[in-house]
């Protein structure tokens, strides 16, 4: 550092003493950056991947899923464990599909090699619970969770803009 | 004669724990304040859960530490480690017996007001010292060291700084001298007085003040980043609260020193807002001016704190011995012989 005479070091460390002071005043009226969480939200972008979910298909008021298997077979973390049954229609339905949240890290490859595109990535990320059953998620709660697809139009958008990316 | 005598006892308990009562509630407020104002300088907003906008904070958090098993660690020397929280609490609340809270709102108006804060706040140390000892850990005793060294240096340019408006004043007492920058404007308060020598005394007795109370840029006795928590590493519940709060006290205290010293203490800036009413309503217009005043240094100091960083070991004592106190020196001579020559009217 240039050596100064005394006079000038004297007002040079009032400047910048004052100059610190400055910022700090002005970062005090700035916008706070914190969320008040549990009030206000975030804006989740569009493929976000929170739980997997079945939402109902408006048409037939089921899901979507065949029980084909494909979810559980290419899970990483063997998360998902399938059960079902023949029904007199010859028809194979899905009885038990249990998701173990607690091993799950939303890679989303199950919803990609879902052949109905039944099995979605839904933007629910608030999973905690108190035991490790309570991680586990039953067909019912993936209904619930997933609600209803939304109606035929605006589905195909969203398949066209996914064909896109 | 008994019941004269039993009424003084009663006057004097009840100013006692009003003023327990006053540090108590400030001390309370003047932590919720430093985390909001803290939270806003950083862009973020602070405790604001507890009560609204979270003004029940620490009070919860005072009933946690009631809560806290109070440790002592193996090797403490139990005796010591317990009475020097008392030893460092008890002083900075015997202040407040000559603080000058408004007109005729003053414990004790001793004339040696001035010489008693600056004596009595010098035990503080002797407590920080015991506790850094008595903890047997090196941090604090480490803690407890800078202490010393650190309080003595500035001891000196402190009691320096104070000797310029008790020679403007001509007086230590304190009333005294708030009333010798009274009855007018808020050009009557010394630091707009008397060719700048006070606001210079000003600046040297709030660094000196800073560094009395341990606070930012000076906290070297504290500092988080090398010795944990200083000399108060093994203190826990209780315990480690008195301490917090006669940190809290303390910069309250600087802060209303400064007031009653250079900001006119509880004299009014305009003379239509209290500085000419009479009876109640002058003493309670008193009292806000006190309060504000001293709420506005409290603020300055959150903002300091906020701000500058940690002075080094070096530098502190450099500026203590080799600046404050040779500039002291100076201002004093220079304020002597500006009011034995009358050159300044007084």
């Amino acid at each position: 550092m240039k050596k100064r005479c005394l006079c000038s070091e004297i007002i040079y460390t009032f400047t910048s003493l004052a100059k610190g002071l400055y910022i700090t005043f002005i970062n005090f009226w700035r916008k706070k950056i914190t969320m008040m969480y549990p009030e206000e939200r975030w804006e989740l972008p569009e493929g976000y991947r929170g739980m997997p979910v079945l939402p109902a298909d408006p048409k037939t008021g089921r899901e979507k899923c065949l029980a084909c298997g494909s979810c559980a077979r290419i899970c990483p973390e063997h998360v998902i464990t399938i059960k079902h049954e023949v029904g007199e229609d010859k028809k194979r339905r899905v009885v038990e599909f249990n998701i173990d949240m607690s091993r799950c890290m939303f890679c989303g490859l199950c919803t990609e090699a879902c052949p109905t595109k039944g099995l979605v990535m839904s933007k629910n990320f608030e999973l905690a619970s108190f035991s490790r059953e309570g991680m586990i998620y039953g067909i019912d709660d993936l209904r619930r969770l997933g609600g209803v697809f939304p109606e035929e139009p605006a589905k195909e958008e969203a398949s066209a803009e996914g064909g896109k990316a | 004669m008994n019941i004269e005598l039993l009424l003084i006892l009663g006057k004097m308990l009840l100013v006692a724990v009003v003023i327990l009562g006053f540090i108590l509630f400030a001390v309370l407020y003047m932590i919720w304040g430093l985390r909001r104002v803290m939270g806003y300088i950083q862009a973020r907003i602070g405790p604001n859960r507890v009560g609204p906008q979270g003004l029940l904070q620490t009070v919860a958090d005072a009933l946690k530490l009631l809560q806290k098993e109070d440790v002592i660690p193996d090797g403490a020397d139990r005796w010591l480690f317990t009475i020097a929280p008392f030893i460092v609490f008890v002083p900075a609340y015997l202040v407040y017996v000559v603080m000058p809270f408004g007109k005729g709102l003053i414990a004790k108006d001793l004339n040696i007001g001035i010489v008693y804060v600056s004596a009595i706040t010098s035990i503080c140390v002797i407590g920080i010292i015991v506790g850094g000892w008595a903890s047997n850990n090196k941090w604090s005793l480490l803690g407890a060291f800078r202490a010393a060294a650190q309080l003595v240096a500035y001891e000196v340019p402190m009691v320096l700084a104070i000797i310029i408006p008790v020679i403007f004043a001509g007086t230590l007492s304190m009333q005294g001298i708030v009333q010798a920058q009274g009855g007018g404007w808020f050009t009557n308060w010394f630091v707009f007085r008397g060719w700048g020598i006070p606001a210079v005394a000003f600046i040297m007795y709030f660094t000196a003040g800073l560094a009395e109370v341990n606070h930012t840029p000076f906290d070297i006795m504290e500092a988080e980043s090398e010795l944990v928590a200083g000399f108060n590493v093994e203190y826990s519940g209780m315990k480690f609260a008195l301490f917090f709060l006669e940190e809290f006290a303390a910069s309250f205290t600087v802060s209303a020193i400064a007031v009653t010293l250079f900001f006119g203490g509880w004299n009014s800036p305009i003379p239509c807002l209290g500085g000419n009413w009479t009876g109640l309503a002058g003493q309670a217009a008193s009292l806000f001016w006190f309060l504000s005043k001293s709420v506005v240094g409290v603020l300055v100091m959150m903002w300091i704190r906020s701000t500058w960083p940690r002075v080094r070991v070096d530098q502190l004592m450099n500026l203590g011995w080799k600046v404050m106190i040779p500039a002291g020196l100076f201002l004093l001579l220079a304020a002597g012989t500006v009011v034995t020559m009358g050159w300044v009217k007084l």
